[in-house]
């Protein structure tokens, strides 16, 4: 059992680590807009080299 | 997709004469005006085609309306109240900061177009969008662009900046702090889980250092939980006691109190069996719980503010001449010019010359209002006929129609009759619980001493009427939001719940059914001597200068033939010379001679003889059939009861295939045969779109308004539609049922997890911690059941496009 002992408390440090890094991200704003970031992945390279290749898009 | 009418590319409105054909990418494509093919270009150019990709909805027609003036944003009174310096540190000085709000955001390829946007401008740094609230954070450096010039840009293309009020930074701040008190919950939760089930499993067989080592570890993780993460439920429990009105928020708070409490009490005395599990958890799924409820509101909100607007510049006459201002420099006792086709932005009284304004906005009233010099004007009246004075008498909130937008906002706050009888039935609730938990402690405490705390914690958890009292406002705010999404404001708290019950629909033709744009029809000539284009110029000129929806149809006939000695004769119609000769132009009565029945048309009569009598008929909205199908596919009957002419009515329902509709209706009339409609056990729906209709909208079970634009001082609506369209009505009755039955799954679910779960706890056979759980999950389902209202439109994506791409051209346009 004294595994438990030092494994425990690493475990507590950690979680503490995880946190202060979690709080770092919402005060960075990271989680203030969720719906936003997933269109960025849509960008190209910031040039249009694709045709739009239907009349009436979607 | 090019089987259907042709469309414009850019905002797919339907093509008319005014359509251009250009190439675009090599490929040739149809625009309905320059505007739009210009926007079109410019995306092509600039290497945003992709948006056409991208979007989900079309885009707002560029049409003829004015550009709005920007210059007022870069006055040094604006700036000191609204811009900043750049909160990013790293920048160089000078560079400065603006929230805005935007009008006309569609869909997700709005949010990828506009930082777009930013880019391709010249000294501005960037430009930030978050979807979910329609603000966007500008950073520009004001010595390289004026803010107005940005705002312009971003104008052309159909978005509107507004002011952002306040209120941005509080929501990002609760929910940042929301999400960190979620974390600590729920990581806290996950590590005192693992060591309550090595506290249960291990039993006996643990050796007691390690066991109080354990607890001692859960204790650690639970404190912040229980002090910090859930200080809100405290707060809210105590807030409930002081007002008498013990909710869940007493229930949350004693059962995570006990919980925890003796919790330490046991880890300090090395007692049998600790709770920590069961506190830090169930503070862990309520938080959860909250916040998904929060966002839905906070969406809601969003929705509902993005439709009111703000006039942002004014003119004002000072000894130097007119200066364009900011709004916010008007002082009472200045001096303002308002233009015509604009609004009045503050109260006050009109100088000079008596000018007719429309005043529908703040009273429905669609027909122009004479104002004399000395007369009160109230801010958002808009000038017709010709430019005014007015000397200020309120500004901001203390204008009449600040004052009416607060009594609509203190509408939405207002709680459901079935929500205050929710509440009420919880504290009965809570009481009744608290007391049951204490007697089967007792009763255990007889039986097993030991096992005492554990049911007691366990029945107050059960008992939590979390879920219960989250069923109903959860599906409500879900269900204003996604209304709000497509335009339908739900002004009346009690709305959802009797739009759910409608069974009638009243439509008032003018303005409802109808476009209230007048178009000429058939004109039938009694005199040989004149071609059907003489008179017409004739009743033209005679109708020049007057702002009559009616006048509005010989407009474009007007050769500008000069006309004097020209009489406005109210009701009636309109006399004056031309040529030497007197004509008389209106009803029938007034044309060819007293006593003579009003049959719809309009009459031109020279002093001799009857010249011509003008049909007049109103084009039907576009979506008005589609509606009324719609509405009969839903079971509901769709009514006509008009103050028009029986012929034009009959008309109108005949085209709509409506086989109830009566015309030549008094207002009493009117009422009365809705009280009919309601004595023989029908729910009435009226849609109206003004005062006329005022006592017999007052008497309908649900009034709906159609104002265009920001009709927000209507104060009989129960449900405001903010854009005119037909087919919100039955969309909005169809979400209104849809929330019904999720709200009645929600009461149903809820109470069958009390019958359930109370016997389990009071007979100990259920750990407090899995009542925790349970209780947790069943609200968490409640709020997602509620969820279900957001996702998915009310009615099917094509026509909802071909819907509002129509509104958009006559709410908000821009020429590019």
């Amino acid at each position: 059992m004294n595994a438990l002992f030092i494994l425990i408390p690493a475990t507590v440090l950690l979680v503490g680590i995880a946190l202060w890094a979690f709080f770092w991200a919402i005060d960075a704003g990271q989680f203030d807009d969720l719906d936003t970031p997933a269109l960025e992945i849509l960008e190209a390279d910031g040039s249009d080299t694709r045709p739009v290749d239907e009349e009436s898009p979607r | 997709m090019t089987s259907e009418t042709p469309t414009c590319y850019h905002c797919a409105s339907a093509l008319d004469a005014r359509a251009v054909r250009a190439e675009l990418a090599a490929i040739e494509r149809s625009f309905c005006c320059a505007g739009c093919l210009a926007a079109a270009q410019w995306l092509h150019e600039g290497g945003l085609g992709d948006f056409y990709r991208l979007r989900s909805a079309p885009s707002l027609a560029l049409a003829d309306a004015a550009e709005p003036d920007y210059r007022a944003w870069d006055s040094p009174a604006f700036h000191a109240l609204y811009v900043r310096a750049s909160s990013i540190t790293a920048t160089p000085d000078g560079i400065r900061e603006i929230d805005v709000a935007l009008d006309g955001l569609r869909c997700p390829a709005c949010a990828w177009l506009i930082p777009r946007l930013g880019q391709g401008i010249d000294g501005v740094l960037d430009l930030q969008l978050n979807t979910a609230t329609g603000r966007a954070r500008l950073r520009w450096d004001p010595s390289r662009v004026a803010l107005s010039g940005v705002l312009g840009k971003l104008a052309q293309y159909g978005y509107f900046a507004r002011v952002a009020l306040q209120g941005s930074d509080q929501q990002r701040a609760d929910r940042r702090s929301a999400l960190k008190r979620i974390a600590v919950a729920g990581i806290a939760a996950m590590q005192a889980m693992m060591m309550s089930e090595a506290l249960y499993f291990g039993g006996d067989a643990l050796e007691h250092g390690t066991r109080d080592f354990l607890r001692w570890m859960a204790l650690l993780m639970s404190t912040p939980v229980v002090f910090w993460a859930a200080a809100g439920f405290f707060r809210g429990a105590w807030l409930e006691l002081c007002l008498r009105r013990p909710g869940m928020d007493v229930l949350v708070a004693l059962s995570v109190g006990l919980a925890y409490g003796t919790s330490v009490v046991e880890t300090l005395r090395g007692g049998p069996v600790v709770y920590f599990d069961a506190a830090v958890m169930f503070v862990f799924f309520l938080l959860v719980a909250r916040y998904i409820e929060s966002s839905g509101r906070i969406r809601a909100q969003a929705a509902i503010s993005r439709a009111q607007s703000l006039p942002a510049t004014v003119t004002r006459i000072s000894a130097e001449g007119p200066v364009e201002v900011s709004l916010l420099e008007v002082g009472v006792g200045d001096l303002l010019q308002v233009a015509v086709g604009q609004n009045v932005p503050v109260d006050g009284r009109l100088v000079h010359t008596a000018a007719e304004v429309d005043e529908r906005l703040l009273t429905g009233e669609p027909r122009p209002q004479l104002r004399r010099p000395g007369d009160q004007l109230l801010a958002g009246s808009i000038v017709l006929g010709s430019a005014l004075h007015i000397r200020v008498s309120a500004i901001g909130a203390a204008t009449w129609l600040a004052q009416l937008e607060t009594l609509v906002g203190r509408a939405q706050q207002a709680r459901p009759a079935l929500q205050l009888r929710a509440q009420v039935w919880a504290a009965r609730f809570v009481i009744a619980m608290i007391a049951l938990a204490a007697v089967a402690a007792l009763i255990w405490w007889q039986i097993d001493a030991s096992r005492a705390l554990p049911v007691a914690l366990a029945v107050l958890a059960a008992a939590c009427p979390c879920a219960f009292a989250l069923a109903i406002p959860a599906a409500q705010a879900a269900a204003q939001a996604a209304l709000a999404r497509s335009g339908v404001l739900v002004v009346h708290a009690d709305a959802l719940e009797r739009a759910a019950r409608v069974r009638r629909v009243v439509f008032d033709k003018t303005g409802t059914l109808s476009r209230g744009k007048p178009q000429l029809g058939v004109i039938e000539v009694f005199d040989r001597s004149k071609s059907t284009d003489e008179c017409t110029r004739i009743a033209a000129a005679l109708e020049r200068g007057h702002r009559h929806p009616l006048a509005e149809a010989f407009r474009q006939h007007d050769d500008g033939a000069p006309v004097e000695q020209v009489r406005s004769h109210v009701g009636d119609g309109v006399s004056g010379v031309l040529a030497g000769v007197h004509y008389r132009l209106g009803r029938r009565g007034f044309v060819e001679g007293a006593g003579l029945n009003d049959d719809g048309r309009v009459w031109l009569a020279s002093a001799e003889r009857l010249l011509a009598a003008f049909e007049l008929h109103d084009a039907l909205r576009p979506d008005a059939a589609d509606s009324v199908a719609q509405l009969m596919a839903d079971g509901i009957d769709s009514l006509v009861l008009s103050g028009d002419a029986s012929a034009t009515v009959r008309g109108v329902a005949e085209e709509l295939s409506i086989r109830r509709a009566r015309g030549d209706l008094r207002p009493e009339q009117k009422l009365a045969l809705l009280q009919a409609e309601q004595r023989s056990g029908y729910c009435v729906a009226m849609v109206g779109d003004g005062i006329n209709d005022a006592p017999v909208l007052a008497a309908a079970d649900l009034a709906v308004v159609m104002g265009e634009g920001a009709a927000l001082a209507q104060r009989n609506a129960d449900i405001l539609l903010l854009r005119p369209n037909l087919i919100l009505v039955p969309q909005a009755l169809a979400m209104a049922r849809r929330t019904q039955r999720i709200i009645r799954q929600n009461l149903v679910w809820s109470l069958a997890y009390h019958v359930l779960m109370l016997p389990a706890a009071l007979s100990g056979v259920m750990p407090p911690w899995l009542a925790a759980v349970g209780m947790s999950l069943s609200s968490l389902l409640v709020s997602l059941n509620a969820a279900r209202l957001l996702r998915g439109g009310p009615a099917d994506p094509p026509k909802r496009l071909r819907a509002s791409a129509s509104a958009s051209a006559s709410a908000v346009a821009v020429r590019a």
